[in-house]
């Protein structure tokens, strides 16, 4: 038997759970898991690829929700809030994993079989992951975020932590690169 | 541009398994820290009474020497010796030392209740 997740679609829900959990109740923060852990999967999934990497990212992520739940500021979006901690704690896998890249051998999510239906499909969307994959990791944050998280750019900039010029123009040059990326391999 | 990582490989075990974590570890971190005002309130004593001035123990002063009054008895005075002479030859003659020569030491210290009084013959 599976829990499933719960939907809190009322805003005043999850405060109540917020306010519940900052006074130390381990069920409403229970309930700020269930009620999150899909988007935060979620976006660590399509940061980090890899299936290891975002269980640990989710961990990480709920520890550090927990720690810093006081300072949350309740005026301001509780998912931006996650999601700006959510690509920190992204980051620094990034990073770790970056390093001892040159000693383990790593899973990449390219090993994980997507339903595809049908060969160029597949292709198409391997030479997609691919040209993700080289970009930058700040170029790559941001476009994940803006058009497959379909996060504004003002959300964008706000969760990357740069103004949304800066999101902008690196959004242009991922784009750019993606799209040459593409072309080269037709 | 959507899928393309694929869907989401958690399942609903995972996510469980991610739970009980991060409750494990939020409840560790709890236990932790009911302790930290308890060991706070330890190292704050332990400070004051560490900063705290102490007061100096005065080191004793050395004791005044002893005043010491020396009381001689009178003494009878000799008889003349000539007296003495004459009547050696009828009297034995007593022995000096029986002639009573008391010597009195009086000896006072710093302590008023201590008096140490030397009696010598």
């Amino acid at each position: 038997m599976t829990a499933l997740p719960v939907m809190m679609d009322e805003p005043e829900d999850l405060l109540d759970s917020i306010r519940a959990a900052r006074s130390g109740d381990s069920r409403a923060f229970e309930t700020i898991m269930r009620a999150t852990e899909r988007r935060v999967a979620s976006l660590a999934w399509r940061l980090l690829g890899d299936a290891e990497d975002v269980k640990e990212a989710l961990q990480e992520t709920f520890l550090r929700v927990y720690r810093f739940l006081g300072k949350y500021d309740e005026q301001r979006d509780f998912f931006g809030w996650l999601y700006r901690i959510t690509v920190n704690v992204c980051r620094d896998l990034e990073s770790r994993r970056r390093f001892w890249r040159f000693f383990l051998p790593i899973q990449h999510a390219c090993d994980v079989e997507a339903p595809q239906e049908d060969f160029a499909r597949k292709d198409d969307v391997a030479r997609l992951r691919r040209a993700i994959e080289t970009l930058p990791q700040k170029e790559r944050f941001a476009i994940i975020l803006r058009d497959l998280e379909e996060l504004p750019t003002e959300r964008v900039a706000e969760i990357l932590g740069s103004s949304p010029a800066t999101v902008r123009v690196q959004i242009s040059k991922a784009r750019i690169k993606i799209r040459k990326f593409m072309e080269s391999g037709r | 541009m959507n899928d393309f990582r694929g869907p989401l490989p958690l399942t609903d075990r995972d996510f469980a398994a991610v739970r009980a974590k991060v409750l494990s570890a939020v409840e560790k971190r709890r236990g932790r820290l009911s302790y930290m005002p308890a060991l706070a309130a330890t190292a704050v004593v332990l400070l004051v009474l560490l900063v705290m001035p102490r007061q100096d123990v005065e080191p004793m002063k050395p004791l005044p020497p002893p005043k010491v009054h020396v009381v001689v008895a009178p003494q009878p005075a000799p008889a003349p010796i000539a007296e003495a002479l004459s009547s050696s030859s009828k009297e034995p003659v007593a022995a000096t030392h029986d002639c009573a020569c008391d010597v009195t030491m009086n000896i006072t210290t710093a302590d008023p209740d201590v008096r140490i009084i030397w009696i010598g013959r």
